[in-house]
């Protein structure tokens, strides 16, 4: 039935119960002389008389909005629903559509300001809430409020909500009538994840690594003899009082560095089943590019992305800061999985230069990632790739769940495949490690550092 | 099939308070049998069929299922029952009045939905009002048919009655929906 036809306030299966129960009694009961039929049938014509007489006539309006402009996965977001209790409508009632990665929330959450799942309302089922006409209305419309809470991260499609009224005893309905969905964009609940660890080739002005070279810092580099410009409070006064001649202490500089993530988003592995659930290839892939993302934003290093996807090559340019960190969660949220079949990689612009630090986090499936991180480590970069594939609760790789034995077999051809693929960009330098949370990246950045200093210093 | 199918998920899924209203059918259609039985009418068969459409109802509340109680319950009552009157015609509308609300109610809203207690308070309290018409008409009924009223009009006093009734219903809900 289309919506036009809905938009109006049309009889329902109660009036023509309490209708036909009326017709067919009373000609038996004049024609019969059966007083008790008119008895029995005495309910049903004091409802039809009661409907015919509230009937309600003009058509609600409504609208419907969100509580929130984005959330991070696995938080609560509020589709309100708006409709006018024009007279004659007694109960409003709202519903969701069932949408995948949305989990209807219980009514007491609203006011308690913390998510309870409803638990009469499955992974992917359609949530409804029904209101009293006649309760308190904001600007003439009455609010019904549907708790929604998205389990993956993403562009969600909020609706289409359904609207709708009846009159009293049921008699009359409007609708259900579709309110167009709207989009909630879903960022990534970033990944547990910190290092203590320094960046190999920290370059720019200030912040938090140390760099190779000595300048203002507070890491202790040497004890040199007095220069002009130095300032006073540096002079080290033990060895100037020993020496007989002023000497400073000297200290590396403190500086930035630029961390380019790449995220491989050609492949999506495995079955996501949201914040609650297992986690697929691409659901690692992005929730690791966030967190890595989050912790050098938040060292003040400069942070880059890349997202390489045939689908959504999408790109967030060098940047800093809070904002910087929304925006970059944000892109990550649009990511879909395709795969870029004619793309040479190595023509590919990254937009990262020399001492820049490359974060590549993939599923190591496709040839291009692979291709993308050797061409990158043969320019000298420092390179490390964090495998996606591997699951943090198990340790290795999820075994093939497919009951066909000859994918089963299919599977483990591939992985051998992969493990041969890793060995081969191992030996040209690039670090593999695969994600494990808190500390995944400290022992190979600090191998980088080292590396670097050997040859730099 | 698909329908009976998406029936079932409909009541697995549905609220506690949403499955109590549809169980407050089974009881009116229960309370109908069980009257029609104490009134001497129809037998196993008319009862068991009565309790397996407020079953029915219950499963789909939205369908015709209701009307279909409703006509087989009349229809049963008029072939079963000899008299033009019992004291258990009461219990019976009532029974019918509560298949017809419950029914209503659980077609009306989506029932994954809580269903609010002032909504409930609204059918209750109507309900009520139905029901108190519904026991004056009985006794009316009652009066005419044992009473001293003059032979020869049949049903006439007991129509006009529940006319007048409904006509001063309908002039109060009017007047109430105006101001």
């Amino acid at each position: 039935m289309s919506s036009s036809r809905r938009d109006r306030w049309a009889p329902t299966h109660a009036l023509l119960r309490c209708l036909a129960v009326v017709v067919l009694t009373a000609p038996v009961a004049l024609l019969w002389r059966r007083p008790d039929l008119v008895v029995l049938a005495t309910p049903f014509a004091v409802v039809l008389a009661w409907s015919l007489a509230t009937r309600p006539e003009r058509l609600p309006g409504r609208a419907l909005a969100l509580s929130h402009g984005q959330v991070r996965e696995g938080e609560q977001v509020l589709a309100v629903a708006e409709v006018e209790p024009v007279p004659g409508a007694e109960v409003l009632a709202a519903a969701s559509a069932p949408a995948p990665f949305l989990r209807g929330v219980g009514p007491g959450a609203a006011r308690h300001g913390r998510p309870r799942d409803d638990p009469h309302a499955p992974e992917g089922a359609g949530v409804g809430t029904v209101l009293d006409a006649a309760g308190p209305t904001v600007e003439g419309r009455r609010r019904l409020v549907l708790g929604l809470r998205p389990t993956r991260w993403g562009r969600r499609r909020i609706g289409p909500v359904q609207v709708g009224a009846v009159g009293a005893w049921g008699s009359y309905r409007w609708g259900p009538v579709p309110l167009d969905p709207l989009t909630l964009p879903v960022l990534p609940q970033p990944a547990a994840f910190d290092s203590a660890a320094p960046a190999p080739h920290p370059r720019g002005l200030v912040g938090a690594h140390r760099s190779s070279r000595p300048g203002e810092g507070s890491e202790f580099a040497s004890l040199r003899p007095f220069q002009v410009g130095d300032r006073l409070r540096r002079i080290h006064w033990p060895r100037s009082t020993r020496t007989g001649e002023l000497h400073v202490t000297a200290s590396y500089a403190d500086q930035d560095t630029h961390v380019a993530v790449l995220v491989d988003a050609h492949y999506d592995l495995g079955t996501s089943g949201g914040t609650d659930g297992p986690a697929s290839s691409l659901d690692r892939s992005v929730r690791a590019a966030a967190a890595v993302c989050e912790h050098f934003l938040q060292q003040g290093d400069r942070v880059s992305l890349r997202v390489l996807s045939a689908r959504t090559p999408l790109t967030v340019p060098t940047g800093t800061g809070r904002r910087h960190g929304v925006r970059i969660l944000d892109t990550l949220s649009r990511v879909v999985p395709a795969v870029a079949e004619e793309t040479d990689p190595r023509r590919v612009h990254l937009g990262v230069g020399e001492g820049t630090l490359v974060v590549m986090v993939s599923a190591l499936v496709s040839p291009d990632a692979l291709t993308q991180a050797a061409t990158l480590a043969a320019r000298g970069l420092s390179v490390v790739v964090v495998d996606a594939l591997v699951d943090p609760q198990q340790g290795g790789v999820v075994a093939a769940l497919d009951r066909d034995p000859l994918a089963r077999t299919a599977w483990r051809i591939r992985m051998l495949e992969r493990d041969r693929e890793i060995r081969a960009i191992r030996a040209q330098g690039v670090a593999v490690v695969p994600w494990l949370g808190p500390g995944s990246l400290d022992v190979v950045l600090r191998e980088l550092a080292h590396r670097g200093r050997r040859v730099g210093v | 099939m698909a329908e009976l199918l998406a029936s079932w998920a409909d009541l697995r899924s549905a609220h506690p308070t949403h499955l109590r209203v549809r169980l407050v059918a089974l009881l009116g259609a229960g309370l109908f049998a069980l009257s029609l039985a104490l009134a001497g009418g129809g037998g196993p068969v008319a009862w068991a069929g009565i309790l397996v459409l407020g079953a029915l109802v219950v499963y789909q509340p939205t369908t015709l299922m209701p009307v279909v109680l409703a006509v087989f319950g009349v229809a049963s009552w008029w072939a079963g029952v000899p008299g033009p009157w019992h004291w258990a015609l009461l219990p019976a509308a009532w029974g019918l009045l509560l298949v017809h609300a419950a029914a209503a109610l659980a077609a009306s809203v989506p029932g994954q939905a809580p269903l609010p207690s002032s909504v409930l308070r609204v059918y209750a309290v109507r309900t009520g009002v139905v029901a108190l018409v519904t026991a004056v008409v009985w006794a009316a009924a009652g009066l005419v048919v044992h009473g001293p009223a003059p032979e020869g009009l049949g049903v006439v006093p007991g129509i006009v009655g529940l006319a007048t009734v409904v006509g001063g219903l309908v002039v109060y809900l009017r007047r109430t929906a105006r101001d």
